[in-house]
């Protein structure tokens, strides 16, 4: 498995939009891998690659030059992965533990927006590139027989839409991520 | 020696000991963005109140050097002052002396300004900055954190204590804190750990900061330690201020009662029109409150904790009340695990300091779910409902929307000895939502007609018409009346004013056992 450090650039496939949690498909150096997204900041992914943990860093450069649009229907989004390096823990660890602030602040960075309570997607009000303002509704919630209607904590640019209409959500889950400006 | 000399000698001593640990520690102090003991009393208390106690005191400390090193005061600031005229007891840990650190003699200075406020009945407030236990004192310095602690719980429910953490607070000086009342934190320069990174890390290897450990926002919204955060120092302490304002001195003394401005008779007539005609719509709750209140200021009370149920202080006609009111603007209301926790301490604190209780109640339920289930929301949840049972100051809801199920029982019901239950027309004390109860009572009858949905649409509507309104609780007295809303401010200052001469306890007992 000498390959997994290779400088190879990875080509992540989305399998369905915005399917968070999922398997993702992967090829290094042509060699398919099947890969999960244990834990997903705005800096660093933990990835299960093969029953093992890797940390892949995210530069800002990379963020920057490729910002993300809403994917045609139907046709995979691709985003270049910098190269995979082994995490420093063993493989056999589980991944880090969240921080206690960023559990206070949500698993995801400030700029995630995550769901308080389980409940089902009523209406997503925004859409991928749309600016929102600090508190503006982006999403509602339907639980406890309630349309909880659900903010921006930051102001910014949608980037990223994780839940589709009618979807269970979990709490903590990502619904819709905001790239702070 | 002449008098004059005597006194010139005096002032030389005291100006010593006003310099704390020196002008190069305050001079790195004040570099932190932080003030010094003094400077913070200063903000804190009414202008030349202060009155310093124990100055002179040195440690006797002999190992490590220690006699060598000698600063009056050791590292604490203790006296009285007052706030708003009233007394009040205070001590202030000086990070310029040995960083504040806690030995035999500078907790000694603490227990004495806490055995006076207990004398006298007056309120206690520390501003902790101190980096620990001074380890060189070895375990006379753990007997003086244990000394605190003891006095900290027998003052409990006597006299109101109240911490403000301007710089660091770890190890076992957390609990003396975590005891109190009310715990304050600065934004900036402020952290509470029973362990630091520096542990964390050997003991776990988990890396994380000083700040998301322990800081001012963790404490704030997650754990639930911190009530109040501000931005600055001076902002820290002009809120103890603030908060005190509406507490009495101690649990003998009626809460501090102000000339109001605001009339009694005010109508809030858009309070008839506040509740969405879709039941499954939310709305800010804090809307409500504020404009109930007198001069429409609320104080609330763990703002960014369970935000699902808002708690705070506000006057009506000139007396405090503490008011509990679901938050139907966030995750629906419900009662869960965090909220019955922070609801069950704001309403004992009330009850110990004479403090009657106003709840608004919207409420869906219980939150359901494994997380909420393995948590332990039936122990948790039960806290919320013992101290509300528990309490004999006076006690009055309204009920704004939904009261369904055991969530009604809880939010001061008759049955938990509410003195007046109000509801507003809009209200809906029933079991569960219509649809829900429709779908149980319903279902299966349902199967077997032509067209089982409009079927169940009409037992909806049949239920909603019969349950899903004040009326049955009111014919059987559950509830004393259905109001207006506008009228709401009128008829609880009326209430209020009816029970000022409440007296209720409950049976002779060591105490009870509140699943904790």
């Amino acid at each position: 498995m000498e390959n997994r450090r290779s400088d190879a650039e990875l080509i992540v496939f989305r399998s369905k939009e915005g399917s968070m949690m999922k398997s993702y498909r992967l090829k290094v150096g042509g060699q398919s891998f099947t890969a999960r997204i244990v834990e997903y900041t705005e800096t660093k992914v933990v990835v299960d690659l093969n029953g093992s943990n890797y940390e892949v860093e995210l530069s800002s450069e990379t963020l920057e030059a490729e910002p993300s649009r809403p994917a045609p229907a139907g046709e995979p989004r691709k985003r270049p992965v910098p190269p995979v390096q082994p995490s420093s823990t063993s493989t056999a660890t589980p991944p880090p533990r969240p921080s206690s602030l960023t559990a206070a602040i949500g698993p995801h960075g400030v700029g995630a927006i995550t769901a308080p309570i389980p409940g089902a997607v009523k209406q997503i009000l925004v859409a991928v590139g749309d600016y929102v303002s600090e508190g503006a509704v982006v999403l509602v919630l339907e639980a406890m027989k309630m349309e909880n209607e659900i903010s921006a904590r930051v102001a910014g640019k949608v980037s990223e839409i994780a839940v589709g209409l009618g979807e269970s959500v979990q709490e903590g889950q990502l619904l819709i991520q905001i790239e702070v400006s | 020696m002449e008098n004059a000399d005597l006194i010139r000698k005096l002032n030389v001593k005291r100006n010593r000991a006003r310099l704390g640990g020196g002008d190069r520690s305050i001079e790195a102090q004040h570099k932190k963005g932080k003030l010094t003991a003094r400077e913070r009393l200063k903000i804190l208390l009414d202008p030349d109140s202060f009155e310093e106690f124990d100055a002179f005191v040195i440690h006797r400390s002999q190992d490590f050097g220690m006699d060598a090193k000698h600063a009056f005061g050791d590292g604490v600031v203790v006296g009285f002052g007052t706030i708003d005229g009233r007394i009040v007891y205070v001590y202030a840990q000086d990070f310029t002396v040995s960083g504040g650190s806690l030995g035999k003699a500078h907790a000694q200075k603490i227990c004495k300004i806490m055995d006076m406020a207990m004398k006298v009945g007056a309120p206690v407030i520390g501003l902790a900055d101190s980096g620990g236990a001074r380890v060189q004192e070895g375990i006379d310095a753990l007997a003086g954190y244990g000394d605190i602690f003891m006095r900290n719980v027998s003052a409990s429910g006597v006299i109101p204590q109240i911490s403000a953490i301007m710089g660091p607070c770890a190890g076992g000086a957390v609990y003396s804190p975590a005891i109190t009342d009310f715990v304050l934190m600065n934004r900036q320069t402020s952290y509470m750990f029973v362990t630091g990174p520096k542990v964390v890390k050997t003991v776990l290897n988990e890396d994380v900061t000083t700040e998301e450990l322990g800081g001012a926002v963790v404490h704030a919204s997650r754990s639930g330690v911190a009530q109040f955060i501000a931005e600055t120092e001076q902002d820290t302490l002009l809120q103890v201020r603030d908060l005190l304002g509406y507490i009495p001195s101690n649990n003998m003394e009626e809460p501090p009662y102000v000339v109001p401005r605001d009339v009694a008779d005010r109508r809030c007539e858009e309070f008839n029109s506040i509740i969405p005609e879709n039941p499954n719509t939310p709305y800010d709750v804090l809307d409500i409150v504020r404009r109930v209140a007198d001069d429409n200021v609320f104080l609330e009370v763990s703002q960014e904790f369970a935000k699902n149920l808002v708690v705070g202080f506000a006057r009506m006609n000139g007396h405090p009340v503490g008011i509990v009111a679901n938050q139907p603007n966030y995750v629906a209301g419900v009662l869960d695990i965090d909220s019955s926790v922070k609801g069950a301490r704001f309403v004992r604190f009330c009850d110990a300091f004479n403090i009657p209780l106003l709840f608004f109640e919207d409420v869906p339920g219980f939150l359901p779910g494994t997380t909420q289930e393995h948590g332990g929301i039936i122990r948790n949840g039960a806290k919320l409902l013992y101290a509300i049972a528990e309490a004999t100051v006076p006690k009055i809801t309204v009920i704004l929307r939904k009261a369904y199920g055991g969530a009604y029982i809880v939010m001061n019901s008759r049955h938990l000895r509410a003195d007046v239950v109000y509801a507003w027309p809009t209200a809906e004390i029933a079991v569960m939502g219509a649809a829900g109860a429709a779908e149980i009572i319903f279902r299966r009858e349902a199967a077997h007609t032509d067209d089982p949905d409009k079927f169940m649409a009409e037992k909806e509507e049949e239920y909603q018409d019969r349950f899903s309104n004040p009326y049955r609780a009111a014919e059987q007295g559950y509830i004393e009346d259905v109001m207006e809303p506008a009228t709401t401010r009128i008829r609880l200052i009326r209430s209020l004013e009816m029970l000022s001469g409440k007296r209720d306890t409950n049976p002779p007992r060591k105490h009870g056992n509140m699943p904790l």
